[in-house]
């Protein structure tokens, strides 16, 4: 029971993990949107900001937006969050949901401060902060602090991933400043007129760049996404394969245990079956008595899991940010595992017990 | 009168590889409503080999076991477990109680498969409890009870359902002089009383006694009444 509630522990908080990373990456919207980003090594090499005038000319784009990004901790704290370097004006016309998620005045007050930040919801939160509080933030690449007002708070809501809550966007123009106008941007997203526009422009974007000292490459929001949390993928392989060798090792010892189990109690199944016991009724006996026994263990793991990440609670900023929460789905799935546990693992010994020979195992008594 | 159960011809041999080793050759025994049959015989006589047969616990190599003139020659498992359920209670020597569950529990146990009400259930098996008398160890588990006690929980568990016949496999002879006086008292009861029919293997002449008639095998076969004249008890008695 204690190895069934063990591998159900194991196995929740490992698809947890996995549904973390899943949600992350399916969180990304719209493919009317496009990122156009370095073509060799993706976001993490620079592109001259220079390239937007250019990029906003093509056919079909009806908006642009540079964007960096820096991980800006608070203070000396050892919190690390994902800081997004953008342009108001334009960050607002190529992602107007999640614009529109800030309060107008909130986000006018962020257009019109060149030291503005807008606040996810969860930072401010867990930090106390309100908005017009003036914060200091270091930038771990750049080692530079940032005097930043608050100008506003992201929140959560239809359209916006649960990223919003724990990012904050910074006005790219006063970053760049601080860190000597380098000209660079990471990513420059433009919105396209309609989904059907996106192969026409990724072919004429990409062949427009491809003389040039740094090609780039044209990928939609999702697929960028992916790009950025690629690393994930398989980090959820691994996960998936300790979690198919935990559970398949725990079933091989809960198989043994009820074995053993039942072998020990041989000369009880034997008396059952001379007072009338049926094979029939031997065999489900012993299948419900293991699918009970693993049911229970594992709702004890699982629960144990649940009480780890929902009660405690678990973020993990890489980059992105991710939020190991147990979903109803996981609970569904380490239910049903228990479920096939106890029957995969409950039949073999319920079978031979149920052929017992009833002279030979009251004769060796 | 009909006999309740009727044992016809019936051999049984053992093989192993090419070695066919008879253990019963052509055993007939009618066992009439209210019998108390002591079947003795020295070890390797065939005793338990023909009790499995009579309870359906093992099938005769030639021969019928017929009760209420249906032959319960081969029924399936599942046919003769319901079979032995609602006409045979054992009384095993070591009377083989589930150590988990309390003397009430125990008793209880082959009436779970009857479809019946809680209430009769309850009904039944504190009456099987109050015939053995051990009202007041009704929720006693087996490690404390005596042998005696112990056996006479089995007693309780094999009468619940109200069996046609009660099998006993030497029900004393893991017991004491005083506690076998108690179940062989108790067998009396069950036999004179409650006019139920027993067969009982036993070594035990003292407890042979007891019974209405003694059934004598030896080397597979039972004894005629003239062979059991001629022939000395003791050769029976003394060994183990």
């Amino acid at each position: 029971m204690a190895a069934v509630a063990l591998a159900l522990f194991i196995f929740t908080m490992l698809q947890t993990i996995i549904t973390a990373l899943e949600i992350s990456v399916a969180k990304g919207p719209g493919e009317t949107r496009v990122a156009v980003i370095e073509k060799m090594s993706g976001p993490r090499t620079q592109l001259p900001i220079s390239y937007w005038r250019r990029l906003r000319r093509f056919d079909h784009v009806v908006a642009s937006t540079p964007m960096g990004y820096t991980i800006a901790s608070v203070g000396w704290i050892d919190e690390y969050y994902v800081a997004l370097l953008v342009d108001p004006e334009t960050y607002r016309e190529v992602f107007p949901t999640a614009a529109r998620l800030v309060p107008r005045k909130q986000y006018e007050r962020f257009m019109q401060i060149r030291n503005g930040v807008l606040v996810g919801a969860e930072i401010m939160r867990k930090y106390n902060w309100e908005v017009g509080q003036d914060i200091k933030l270091q930038s771990l690449q750049h080692k530079v602090t940032m005097d930043l007002q608050i100008c506003g708070i992201l929140n959560k809501g239809n359209g916006s991933t649960q990223q919003m809550e724990t990012q904050m966007l910074i006005n790219w123009y006063y970053y760049e400043g601080l860190i000597g106008n380098p000209g660079k941007v990471n990513i420059f997203w433009l919105r396209l007129d309609s989904p059907s526009s996106t192969l026409p422009v990724i072919n004429n974007v990409s062949n427009y760049y491809s003389a040039g000292p740094l090609s780039v490459i044209v990928e939609t929001e999702s697929s960028m996404l992916n790009r950025l949390t690629s690393y994930t993928a398989t980090i959820q392989l691994i996960i998936q394969v300790i979690s198919t060798v935990v559970l398949f090792t725990i079933l091989m010892v809960t198989v043994n245990t009820i074995a053993l189990s039942t072998r020990e109690r041989k000369d009880e199944i034997a008396v059952m079956k001379a007072i009338g016991f049926t094979p029939r009724k031997i065999l489900w006996m012993i299948v419900n008595e293991s699918i009970i026994t693993s049911l229970i263990a594992g709702l004890i793991g699982t629960l144990l899991a649940y009480a780890l990440f929902n009660i405690k609670g678990l973020t993990l900023s890489i980059g992105l940010t991710f939020d190991f929460v147990v979903h109803p789905r996981v609970v569904i799935t380490g239910i049903v595992i228990s479920l096939l546990l106890g029957v995969i693992s409950g039949f073999i010994p319920a079978y031979n017990a149920s052929k017992i020979n009833v002279i030979k195992a009251l004769h060796n008594l | 009168m009909e006999p309740t159960l009727q044992i016809k011809h019936v051999s049984k041999s053992f093989i192993q590889g090419e070695v066919i080793t008879p253990v019963l050759e052509d055993v007939n025994l009618d066992v009439f409503p209210g019998d108390f049959i002591a079947l003795m015989g020295p070890s390797g006589s065939g005793k338990s080999t023909l009790l499995n047969i009579i309870s359906g616990l093992d099938a005769p190599t030639s021969g019928d076991v017929i009760m209420d003139d249906y032959s319960i020659i081969g029924l399936d498992e599942n046919a003769l477990a319901k079979w032995r359920h609602e006409n045979i209670g054992f009384i095993f020597q070591q009377y083989n109680l589930m150590p988990v569950l309390s003397t009430y529990e125990n008793v209880e146990l082959p009436l779970l498969l009857f479809e019946m009400s809680r209430k009769e259930r309850r009904e039944r098996v504190k009456a099987a409890i109050s015939i053995v008398g051990l009202d007041d160890r009704i929720d006693y588990f087996p490690r404390q009870l005596s042998g005696g006690q112990q056996q006479r929980v089995c007693i309780a568990r094999a009468i619940v359902t109200d069996p046609r016949i009660i099998i006993g496999d030497e029900p004393t002879g893991n017991l004491d002089y005083r506690s076998t006086d108690d179940v062989l008292a108790l067998f009396d009861i069950l036999n004179n009383d409650l006019e139920k029919t027993i067969i009982m293997v036993t070594h035990d002449p003292h407890a042979a006694k007891r019974a209405k008639t003694i059934e004598q095998l030896l080397k597979g076969r039972l004894l005629t009444p003239e062979e059991k004249d001629t022939m000395d008890s003791n050769e029976f008695t003394l060994e183990p």
